[in-house]
């Protein structure tokens, strides 16, 4: 092939007319001449056309033919020529091209989708379209080149049916699948009274729901619109807890989503996340469960939620003592939807502690164990500074959890700090015997300050005028007043000096008309307890008793007083939840601060009689009652079921509490929990 | 005759240093009862708490039955209104006793002989007491003993404005007198009854006081209503806040309604906790006569706080109910008398709201600002121990 090809390559559209115009030498003005079409590669015949001579050129009007729709090419090259007096002429090349596309959409099924908006790219030209009612549209004026074409959010391409030069037919997807990015889908524990965490999203009563475009429909596109929907448990289920309302925050019924409410998100740029925010209210045990799609039947993915709470304790404790294993602890609190999680241990030996910290270390003797080992006593006594080893660095969630072996009180509280004291005066009617019983235990050393518990005594002998002794009194001092626990924890042995005429010499009961009863008059420090723990604020003071069951249920108790049970006037309720609802809480009746019954009437058939045995009841507890005096008929200890019942047994796990009853648990779960009590 | 002494400063700084010696007097003298002791002033400003010393000595048989810390309440009314505020002694810490022990370390019989504690408690603690300007009398009721009453004034002592008695007589005149509460026990038939019964009435005292009578021994039969039936007829003071008077046509408003969201500086905790004080401030205006309420009896023309103070005997916790009894003497609201007669009957068995008196002994107790009555006894027999032959 020969020509010049001096001038650029001309385009023009399949079955538009073109004008062949080749210079020629020669010829007659007017004469016929034929042109013929060729391909560039290959030379292969295209066309013929009949022209005529015109002013020196020979010219001809041309439809042009070129690719075909079905093709793989959009465009084809070609040139001309003609012969005149037996000179040929060449053209430079000409490229015919395709300008309409056609486009066609379908749905998975290969039915006509109609209206799906596309846009069609050759190089920087962008054609915008829609197939329309019918499922196809014909572009025009599509210029050469590759085409490229891109199905407008929410469409995805599933697969090109036809992909030719002139007939592009999709099947498409309506819509996208939707994908949880965070939280991820399945089930998702919130810890709703934890502070708002960006960096944490697990933490905080609010949520913020992110959702994006599964990887296998590609990116997110400016344009998709993600639909989310929540669906509640039935009300029964919920926590009455008014505030903070649950909602879907900007969400509301939608026709789409009733009677659930759901929210449509339209993403702005492509390759954004949609967000929403869920308000999951505090309530411990609170479910919902977030449904996202890319179309309004919300079915690619979900996620329950449910609240939970965290509390955190430091535990402090002697480093000889081996706490028991709290999974009982755990489990009672898990069912409230509560993990106590210890954030630091503190141990500490004898000589950690102060010297002259009072009634702290004691011998175990006291206590019927070895002469010589220690035990470790707190209490009102010596709390303040076992309370000041407390590094609050969870505030306003930390607990301070301290174990001792024994739980006495020597002071009326932190307070008073002066000793218990108590006046005992009665009659003694042989040289030794016990006095009677204080309100509270006495030790060998004083608790509060370590001495004899003896602070003043005296006798005084009731012989009647002109008996022996009449008249003659004395005083009594420690060596006289001895404390033998392994008999008698509140009482004292008290044996009168003799030595001729002392009062051991003079007592008596009467009858012989010689010796007569002696009165004594002691005065005796005391402490008040045993106790199995308390809670003051965020210290929980818990006894290392025996029995795991028992110290967990004491760990559990503690911690429900810290966390404002049992329900009260001063213990008052969230919004939503009425305090005489619950039917079994209680105040006084012997146990200090609110707690729980559930449960006891159907253990107690007596009642200690005060006199050394009991009596039945007659039908449940009184208002007036002190449920300690509550009991079976062999005089055994009743209980609540509940762990917030104000007593429980120290080692006996039959008798250990079934968790939080039915009655408190509404209230544990309702419980804010953002903030200890103070 | 055993007295508490103490300077003022010494209730704070050293309220038990003379404690042993107090209880030996006590055990000395054979002293059986309460008595107390309390500041005769507390200054608002310069202290936060009012500090109460007890002693309390008891037969060794009435101690092993009723523990202090258990069965005693402690009653302070305020002169200048009558309000009333009761409260116990328990240790309240939320402390976990182990059960009782069987009765190995108790006496079945603890036999003659006499035990005295001296106990410290903060009485503005112990009864809810609101910190703010009063005269009040305080007594302390323990199965059938109650303590002298001591009277304690709280002031502010302050700056000058405080001290300046013109200052005080102007605010007095600007201070829109106070109005009497509703009726409690509301009448109803045929009791609770305030009106003066011919044949039942005890005869009105001469000298300011209550004369009581009170059904001394009363069976609880199950087929008909028995009844308990405490009578009273008293003269007591009359304050112009106890007179019934029309609504006044600028009603003081009733505080806002508490906003329920926390604001940014409080936790969900502190929030509940501030809607409940808030929520509580109209009560706690009603209970202080600051707003208006319709005391429920057309004819009264004045209604008068009285105490009632119930003791289970010969343990138990006390029961306390401020009583609102209405008088229908004429008089003048503009000029009422200096004191007014009145009379009650009330059947213990059948109060409202579920406080009434239930089977076993009780102490009674009348209370009427300086003005006390007891204790009245009672029995309340079940039907079961009556009966059968001699």
């Amino acid at each position: 092939m020969s020509g010049s090809a001096t001038a650029k390559v001309k385009q023009v559209p399949v079955d538009k007319e073109a004008t062949l115009e080749l210079k020629v030498q020669g010829g007659e003005e007017g004469a016929p001449v034929t042109f013929t079409v060729l391909k560039v590669d290959g030379d292969e015949q295209v066309d013929t056309v009949d022209g005529t001579i015109k002013k020196g050129k020979a010219v001809a009007k041309w439809v042009a033919k070129g690719p075909e729709p079905d093709g793989e090419d959009r465009s084809l090259r070609v040139y001309y020529t003609c012969e005149v007096n037996g000179v040929k002429t060449v053209s430079p090349e000409l490229e015919v091209y395709l300008a309409k596309v056609e486009v066609t959409s379908q749905l998975e099924d290969g039915s006509a989708l109609a209206d799906a908006s596309f846009v069609l790219e050759v190089g920087k030209k962008e054609i915008k379209g829609s197939t329309g009612s019918s499922g196809t549209y014909t572009v025009d004026n599509v210029p050469p080149g590759e085409v490229e074409i891109t199905w407008r959010a929410p469409l995805r391409l599933v697969e090109w049916v036809e992909d030719t030069a002139g007939k592009k037919k999709a099947k498409l997807k309506k819509s996208f699948k939707a994908q949880l990015l965070w939280p991820p889908e399945g089930d998702h524990k919130q810890w709703v009274n934890l502070k708002k965490d960006p960096k944490k999203p697990e933490q905080g009563n609010r949520l913020q729901v992110r959702v994006g475009v599964h990887p296998d429909d590609g990116p997110s596109r400016a344009g998709d619109v993600v639909y989310a929907k929540i669906v509640y448990p039935a009300p029964a289920d919920l926590s009455p807890r008014e505030q903070p309302k649950r909602e879907l925050v900007k969400g509301a019924v939608q026709p789409w989503s009733d009677p659930d409410p759901g929210i449509a998100v339209e993403l702005k740029k492509d390759g954004a996340e949609a967000t929403f925010e869920l308000e999951l209210g505090l309530a411990g045990g609170d479910q919902v469960t977030v449904k996202v799609g890319g179309t309004d039947t919300c079915e690619d993915a979900e996620v329950t939620i449910t609240n939970w709470r965290k509390v955190f304790y430091q535990l402090t404790r002697n480093k000889a003592s081996a706490v028991h294993d709290l999974s009982r602890a755990e489990g009672d609190l898990a069912d409230v939807f509560v993990v106590y999680e210890q954030s630091k241990e503190l141990t500490f030996e004898r000589k950690d502690t102060p010297k002259d910290l009072p009634g702290a270390w004691v011998d175990a003797a006291e206590f019927g164990g070895t002469a010589g080992d220690l035990l470790l006593v707190i209490g009102s006594h010596n709390a303040a500074w076992f309370r000041k080893q407390f590094v609050d660095d969870k505030k306003p969630l930390g607990n301070h959890v301290m174990i001792c072996d024994k739980q006495y009180d020597a002071w009326e509280s932190a307070k008073s700090k002066a000793p218990l004291r108590q006046l005992v005066s009665f009659d003694l009617k042989k040289a030794t015997d016990w006095s009677p019983a204080l309100d509270g235990e006495v030790f060998q050393k004083n608790l509060a300050d370590g001495k004899h518990p003896l602070v003043s005594g005296s006798w005084t002998s009731t012989a009647p005028k002109g008996k022996p002794g009449y008249g003659k009194k004395g005083k009594l001092a420690a060596a006289d007043v001895a404390v033998d626990r392994t008999q008698q924890t509140r009482r004292v042995l008290v044996t009168l000096p003799g030595g001729g005429s002392g009062p051991g010499d003079l007592v008596g009961d009467g009858t012989d008309d010689a010796h007569f009863p002696v009165r004594v008059t002691l005065t005796l420090t005391y402490a008040l307890g045993p106790y199995l723990g308390e809670s003051d604020g965020p210290h929980q003071l818990i006894v290392l008793t025996p029995g795991s069951d028992c110290f967990n249920d004491t760990i559990t108790h503690e911690l429900g007083h810290t966390l404002r049970q049992a329900p009260s006037k001063t213990n008052a309720p969230p919004k939503g939840l009425v305090l005489d609802d619950h039917a079994h809480r209680y105040n006084y009746h012997g146990h200090s601060g609110p707690h729980c019954a559930h449960g006891l009437n159907a253990a107690a058939t007596h009642k200690r009689d005060g006199k050394g045995g009991v009596e039945a009841l007659a039908g449940d507890a009184t208002d007036e009652d002190d449920y300690g005096d509550l009991c079976k008929a062999d005089g055994s200890s009743v209980f609540g079921d509940c762990v917030m019942y104000g007593s429980g047994p120290s080692s006996d796990p039959s008798s250990a509490a079934d968790g939080f009853c039915a009655d408190c648990k509404p209230y544990v779960k309702a419980q804010a929990m953002t903030t200890m009590r103070s | 005759m055993v007295e508490l002494r103490l300077e003022r400063a010494q209730f704070w700084d050293a309220p038990q240093r003379d404690e042993l010696a107090l209880l030996e007097r006590a055990a000395d003298d054979g002293f059986l009862g309460l008595r107390i002791a309390a500041p005769d002033e507390v200054d608002l400003d310069a202290r936060a708490t009012l500090p109460l010393v007890t002693l309390r000595s008891a037969s060794l048989r009435d101690a092993a039955r009723s523990a202090f810390r258990k069965d005693a309440v402690g009653v302070a009314l305020r002169l200048e209104s009558g309000e009333a505020w009761a409260g116990g002694f328990a240790r309240e810490k939320g402390g976990r006793p182990p059960p009782r022990r069987p009765a190995a370390d108790l006496d079945e019989d603890p036999g003659e002989g006499l035990t005295a504690n001296l106990y410290v408690h903060d009485l503005r603690e112990r009864l809810g007491l609101p910190w703010r300007p009063g005269t009040l009398r305080v007594t302390l009721f323990q199965g059938e003993h109650a303590s002298n009453p001591v009277t304690v004034r709280l002031v502010r002592a302050g700056g000058a404005l405080a001290r300046d008695p013109d200052v005080a007589q102007f605010l007095a005149a600007r201070r829109r007198p106070a109005y009497p509460q509703p009726v409690w026990p509301p009448i109803d038939h045929p009791y609770p009854s305030y009106e003066r019964d011919e044949e039942t009435s005890p005869p009105v005292p001469d000298a300011r006081g209550f004369a009581v009578t009170l059904d001394r021994v009363v069976e609880l039969e199950p087929r008909r209503a028995a009844r308990c039936m405490l009578r009273a007829s008293f003269r007591l003071p009359l304050l112009p806040r106890h007179v019934v008077r029309p609504a006044p046509e600028d009603d003081e408003a009733a505080p806002s309604a508490p906003r329920e969201a926390p604001t940014p500086d409080e936790t969900w905790e502190q929030a509940e906790a501030r809607e409940a004080r808030e929520a509580t401030r109209l009560a706690d205006a009603r209970a202080r006569g600051l707003v208006w309420q319709d005391v429920g009896d057309a004819g009264a023309t004045a209604v008068l706080p009285v105490v009632l103070v119930a003791c289970p005997l010969p343990a138990g916790r006390p029961q306390v109910w401020p009583l609102q009894v209405p008088v229908d003497a004429p008089l003048d609201p503009a000029a009422p008398p200096a004191e007014v007669a009145g009379h009650l009957h009330l059947d213990l068995l059948a109060l409202p709201e579920g406080r009434r008196l239930r089977g076993g002994s009780w102490a009674v107790w009348l209370l009427a600002g300086e003005h006390a009555s007891g204790p009245h006894r009672t029995a309340v027999v079940p039907s079961s121990a009556v009966g059968g032959g001699a």
